[in-house]
């Protein structure tokens, strides 16, 4: 019992680890993206479960409500208005590509792999935002509001207009596509 | 839980997001592998985040 108190925070992440693997596993295996998408989701809420367990309390709340929330709509809502027009079937060549897609990945894993050691055996990087903010205990919250509107002010602007420039696209390009189809 | 553990549960990640895109054809299931990714490069930043902080504290 001492053995589960001293390591329940390591036995919670073995489970949510396992649960977000699982659910990336089902995004690629399931055939069907409705079954796709809700797998995805369990791997949204897992990972959510992770930034808790990591003191990211923000983070978690934010990673439910745009990810599970936001993101999984989003998604839901594609498939079933794409499902209507019938995709074709995915065809028989890709069939031929899968060793060779796994073996890219396994190469990129490596890679990236070998990059984390590296970085990880180098000196640490320059956390000048997180310094300025670690003189004082401050939660989560505020630790991301200073450093989104005061380091990095500019680029959270040009994002946002960039995030309107997309909104603004593909409502011109919804139109014309409804235009040139006629009455749905 | 260890620095080495989330490092390893974002990689797997990663790797799932990046073989789901090669054999997946289905646009949609693609878009979803991305999503996959974004989560492993969130996780990665926010592990990133708390050695830094360690770092602060103790230097």
């Amino acid at each position: 019992m001492t053995w589960f108190l001293v390591h329940f925070a390591q036995i919670v992440f073995y489970c949510l680890a396992a649960v977000a693997l699982a659910g990336a596993v089902g995004v690629i295996a399931f055939r069907s993206p409705v079954h796709a998408a809700l797998s995805l989701l369990g791997t949204f809420l897992a990972v959510a479960g992770v930034f808790v367990l990591m003191q990211a309390e923000f983070l978690a709340a934010v990673q439910v409500l745009i990810y599970a929330g936001g993101i999984m709509v989003l998604f839901l809502f594609v498939i079933m208005l794409v499902k209507a027009r019938d995709i074709p079937d995915e065809p028989q060549y890709v069939r031929r590509l899968v060793p060779a897609a796994v073996i890219l990945g396994v190469l990129l894993a490596a890679l990236v792999g070998v990059g984390l050691w590296a970085a990880s055996s180098g000196p640490p990087a320059d956390g000048a935002a997180l310094r300025l903010v670690a003189g004082a205990p401050l939660g989560n919250t505020e630790a991301v509001g200073w450093s989104l509107y005061r380091d990095y002010l500019l680029p959270f602007e040009v994002v946002s207009i960039v995030l309107l420039v997309a909104m603004i696209g593909a409502i011109v390009m919804g139109r014309k596509e409804t235009g040139r189809g006629g009455a749905a | 839980m260890s620095t080495t553990h989330v490092l390893v549960l974002s990689l797997a990640l990663f790797t799932l997001g990046v073989v789901g895109m090669a054999v997946r054809r289905n646009f949609i299931t693609v878009l979803m592998c991305v999503e996959l990714i974004l989560n492993a490069a969130n996780l990665r930043l926010k592990q990133t985040v708390n050695l830094d902080q360690v770092n602060v504290m103790e230097g």
